[in-house]
């Protein structure tokens, strides 16, 4: 028998609920899946006569009712594209001896019949029908995607984003993982319960409660607007009034989202420290080991899982979390890297390319620009693939650390 | 006790002193983490201290200096960089220039484009007396001119617009003249009273205190000096009646922040710094603009065209903030605490428990993601087909409200789940077909252009419902875990062992169940509460950021931290503009932060139990 009052419609509709907000998320992401997808599809080189003008040939972004979008090249950094209304179409057709050939500054030149140079133009795609030839196509639309250089315009691959949310996200852990485990170590094996411990808690609790575009304005306020100035005005006086540190880089910006999943990191490595067995605590203390051996040779090692957890749930809130990035350097271009082969290697000044930030852009820029829209689907489905494997990590961490204490525990 | 080697008690020691390294290592990381969020609460309340400070500060005197050579007022006092003061013309760069009270000139010309307009005060009518009119020209192509007359002017001073001018009268009225057009296109000049209090005295001239401020300083007839603000409409003295100004012994200049007072050669200078910053008072009080002569609340940081103000007004924020985190709730409520009272009921631990674990996953879901699908495709999606998805939720309600054959207690978790999965399916889908073939009968064939066209409901493509949907899609899995666990305070087993004690399934409910489990519930909406005060992508992609004073859901919003994310990095620190987006974060933190202590008010009777 269901012990719960709810029972007939309201069982049902409270059904229904539940329906509605799995298919929701359903929904979101199987629209994110094939739009990213079909977004980064290769697009068919496509001959297309026209009433009044020449005949044109291009890469076809997208078929709507009234119109269609073509691509007809790139030069200059820039995407050339035309909307044809249907009306002045007179024919379609797929040539077997079109192609699109890009040089090595990435521009695009579409063509039909194919007449590029194949000393300077590579040919990219070559528009015959055989599926496996569709296939390379694919594999060579996805390795543009991925390692293609960024443009200034908003366009290109997302490498440098990938690289720069990567750089962001390292540094983070590198500041937080260290101090949230000792505060973490602190709270589980130190304090006890008192009433400052209680205090901290709640600290933790409200901390974890602002809002994260507080972080990333306290960031900007505090942190560029205030220490970047310092560090200006003492080490890099010379380059003044142009900012060094005082404007958003990398290292403002790794500083706040660190701020920000402090209290994820010392709340699951509390809970991963409180979870080990008292038992192995005790046996270590009654064989003669002081407190920092047990921590250091008991407590660590059969805490690691929960430790891993820690880790990767930060660095997928952190990963996923773009608000604060606005405030503190994120930015459309960054024509620099913030690593080079360049002494000192890692640029902690430098604003940087983020994939979140990158799908805000172009999301918001795409006004109507099919080519946007798809890219903004495609570095979609890249963040949230990165973000659900994260979390997917995570959940196996735990559950390893289940059986891990299922097996300690007597 | 044997003695121990010599050795022992010495790396003993050392073993001890890591114990208290690491102790002090860990406590002090502890300390820091207390004070990381004291530096955010500080940082705040310290830079948006300014407007919490109530007491208007008064002119601060600067430097006094003796001129023999004159034994009359100057036409301006000049000042050099260092604040020394300058014989008339002396000046060349990085100085000063303080003018006297009403030096306006009697004619003002602006070129916000093409066209330049010209103020002029001018005598209208029989006699002789002080100017009685205004006239706006417009020169350039087509000419256009506007007259008004508004009785004996004092003196008046024009508007940092170019459009408007601020008169007061000799009868001690203070009137803000405006230029409109009329539905037919002509240009007016309208008047209306520029204060919402009585002056003490009228005010015989005007000054501003900076280039291009929108607050003057207004000498009075009883020779005190007082700041006005247009905007709003409020007035403050910031000096004493004095006797000299009114015998016209001595004289009051104005400029560059600073105020000076000549009396006999001697000049003091002032510095006014915070006396004319607006105050706490201002960011919330309608204000008025010109060519509305209603006041409106208004933000509107920067000045989009040439001859615009611009105006910082928090409550459209705060008001788009709420509205945005209510509707919200609104639609996350039902969703997400149904769905978990519907989860409770699953027999089988591992089907909840998958269901939990994938709404945490769908926790993880990047609000960015989300913002953007809104934007790209459920915004112009729904304004397409906003009939169709009406019709396919009335279908579903129907759907799960159609009488079942068996009772919902027989059933196994297998056949429940099938049973919801088909009536959600039949429903939805006959809703939605019905709903497409009912939308194409419509005018227009859309209901928002039919919805135009009955009852003239203006549909914008971003609005608040959208915003809402979004952003309870986006809190309800953290609604659905916590409603989740405040259901399991009063477990099953207890709920049964009432049950066979005979209690009924109503006094079960609100007897042990509610009573067991409202505390939570509360507090997991709270805490969801506050989890969309905070969101930042969605509303900033979706709401389309008009700040609005409208409760409609069918207009957009502007949310605080929409709001923060755009303006604060062109903010420039120490300016007002700044400080008002430091008071918005401030009022979001504190109402987050809120919403979080309330929350664990109510669950600490839980916790101790």
């Amino acid at each position: 028998m269901n012990p719960y009052p709810w029972r007939g419609p309201l069982s049902r509709l409270t059904g229904g609920l539940l329906v509605l907000l799995l298919a929701g998320f359903l929904l979101v992401g199987m629209s994110v899946l094939l739009g990213g997808v079909a977004g980064l599809a290769p697009r068919p080189l496509l001959q297309v006569e026209l009433r009044d003008q020449p005949p044109l040939a291009g890469l076809l972004l997208q078929t709507e009712v009234t119109h269609l979008d073509l691509l007809t090249g790139i030069d200059a950094g820039r995407v050339r594209w035309q909307r044809l209304p249907r009306e002045q179409v007179m024919s379609i057709s797929e040539p077997t001896a079109a192609c699109a050939a890009s040089n090595a500054e990435g521009e695009l030149l579409v063509q039909s019949p194919c007449t590029a140079d194949p000393q300077r133009w590579q040919l990219a795609f070559p528009n015959d029908g055989r599926w496996l030839a569709g296939l390379g196509r694919w594999y060579d639309s996805l390795r543009n995607f991925l390692l293609a250089p960024a443009r200034a315009d908003g366009q290109g691959g997302i490498s440098a984003a990938l690289v720069g949310t990567f750089v962001l996200v390292l540094l983070m852990t590198l500041l937080v993982l260290p101090f949230g485990v000792a505060v973490g170590l602190y709270l589980a094996e130190f304090a006890g319960t008192t009433r400052h411990t209680r205090w901290l808690r709640q600290v933790l609790a409200q901390l974890a409660a602002i809002p994260s575009v507080v972080y990333g304005l306290v960031g900007l306020g505090l942190f560029v607007h205030g220490f970047g100035h310092q560090i200006d005005q003492w080490f890099h006086a010379d380059r003044l009034p142009s900012p060094t540190y005082a404007s958003g880089g990398l290292l403002w910006a790794s500083l706040v989202l660190a701020l920000l999943t402090l209290p994820l990191v010392v709340v699951v490595s509390e809970q991963g420290f409180r979870r080990v067995p008292g038992g192995l605590r005790e046996a270590s203390l009654a064989l003669g080991a002081t407190r920092s051996e047990t921590i250091f040779g008991v407590l660590l090692p059969a805490a690691r899982p929960a430790l891993l957890t820690a880790l990767i749930l930060a660095i997928a809130r952190a990963s996923a979390e773009v608000a604060p990035l606005l405030l503190v350097g994120a930015v459309r271009y960054a024509a620099q890297l913030p690593i080079s082969t360049e002494a000192p290697f890692l640029h902690l000044e430098r604003p940087f390319m983020h994939l979140g930030y990158r799908v805000l852009d172009l999301a918001t820029s795409a006004g109507g620009h099919t080519l946007a829209v798809q890219q903004a689907f495609a570095c979609a489905l890249a963040l949230l693939l990165l973000v659900l494997a994260l979390n997917g990590a995570a959940i196996y961490a735990r559950a390893i650390l289940r059986l891990r204490h299922e097996k300690l525990s007597p | 006790m044997s003695s121990p080697s010599p050795a022992t008690p010495r790396s003993l020691q050392q073993r001890l002193r890591r114990d208290r390294n690491l102790l002090r290592i860990t406590s002090s990381a502890a300390v820091l983490t207390a004070l990381s969020l004291l530096l955010v609460l500080g940082f705040l309340v310290t830079t948006a201290a300014p407007l919490l400070d109530p007491r208007p500060s008064r002119p601060q005197p600067l430097a006094e200096w003796t001129d023999p050579a004159q034994g009359f007022p100057p036409a301006r006092l000049q000042f050099d960089a260092d604040g020394v003061w300058q014989a008339d013309d002396s000046v060349s760069t990085g100085g000063s220039q303080l003018l006297p009270f009403g030096s306006d000139g009697n004619r003002r010309c602006f070129e916000p484009g093409a066209r330049r307009w010209c103020l002029q005060a001018l005598r209208r009518g029989d006699g002789e007396g002080p100017n009685n009119a205004l006239r706006l020209q417009i020169e350039g192509e087509p000419p256009e001119q506007a007259e008004l007359i508004v009785g004996d002017i004092a003196d008046w001073i024009a508007g940092t617009d170019g459009r408007s001018a601020l008169t007061s009268m000799v009868d001690g009225r203070v009137l803000w003249i405006t230029a409109a057009r009329d539905r037919a296109g002509v240009l007016q000049l309208l008047a209306q009273p520029a204060l919402q209090q009585e002056l003490p005295s009228p005010v015989v001239s005007w000054q501003r205190p900076d280039q291009g401020s929108e607050e003057l300083l207004a000498l009075h007839a009883d020779g005190r000096l007082g700041l006005l603000r247009p905007g709003t409409g409020s007035w403050r003295e910031l000096w004493p009646a004095d006797a000299a100004l009114v015998a016209n012994q001595a004289r009051l200049y104005a400029g560059d922040g600073r105020l000076a007072r000549w009396q006999d050669g001697h000049v003091r200078l002032h510095d006014l710094g915070d006396a004319t910053r607006a105050g706490l008072r201002d960011l919330w009080q309608a204000q008025s603009r010109p060519g509305q002569p209603q006041p409106s609340q208004l933000w509107q940081a920067h000045a989009n065209a040439p001859e615009a103000s611009t105006h910082l007004n928090l409550w459209p924020l705060l008001l788009g903030s709420l509205k945005a985190a209510c509707l919200g709730l609104l639609i996350a409520a039902p969703l997400a605490m149904g769905a978990a009272m519907h989860a409770v009921q699953y027999r089988s631990g591992r089907l909840k428990h998958r269901l939990k674990a994938g709404l945490e996953l769908c926790e993880a879901i990047p609000t960015v993601v989300l913002g953007m699908l809104a934007l790209l495709w459920l915004a112009p999606w729904l304004e397409q087909h906003l009939g169709l998805a009406l019709a396919a939720l009335l279908g579903w309600l129907i759907a799960f409200l159609w009488p079942a054959r068996r009772h919902s207690s027989e059933l196994s978790d297998g056949q429940r789940a099938r049973g919801i999965l088909r009536r959600a399916l039949l429903g939805l889908g006959l809703g939605s077909l019905l709903g497409a073939w009912l939308e194409q009968q419509l005018p227009g064939g859309q209901l928002t252009l039919a919805m135009g066209q009955w009852w003239g409901l203006q549909y914008q493509t971003y609005n608040s419902i959208v915003v809402a949907l979004v952003v309870g899609l986006a809190i309800s899995p953290t609604l659905y875990s916590l409603t989740d666990e405040a259901l399991q305070a009063a477990p099953p087993d207890w709920q049964e062992a009432a049950l066979a004690l005979g209690a009924s399934r109503r006094d079960t409910l609100f007897g042990l169940l509610l009573p067991a489990a409202a505390p939570g519930l509360l507090a997991a909406l709270l805490v969801s509460f506050g989890r969309a005060l905070g969101e930042t992508l969605i509303v900033l992609m979706v709401s389309g950021n008009t700040p609005l004073t409208t409760l409609d859901p069918l207009q957009g919003l502007r949310s605080i931290s929409a709001t923060l994310v755009l303006e604060a990095p062109q903010a420039v620190p120490g300016t007002l503009h700044y400080q008002a987006l430091l008071l918005a974060a401030l009022l979001l933190t504190l109402g987050s932060v809120a919403m979080n202590l309330l929350a664990q008010r109510w669950l600490r009777p839980r916790d101790s139990a």
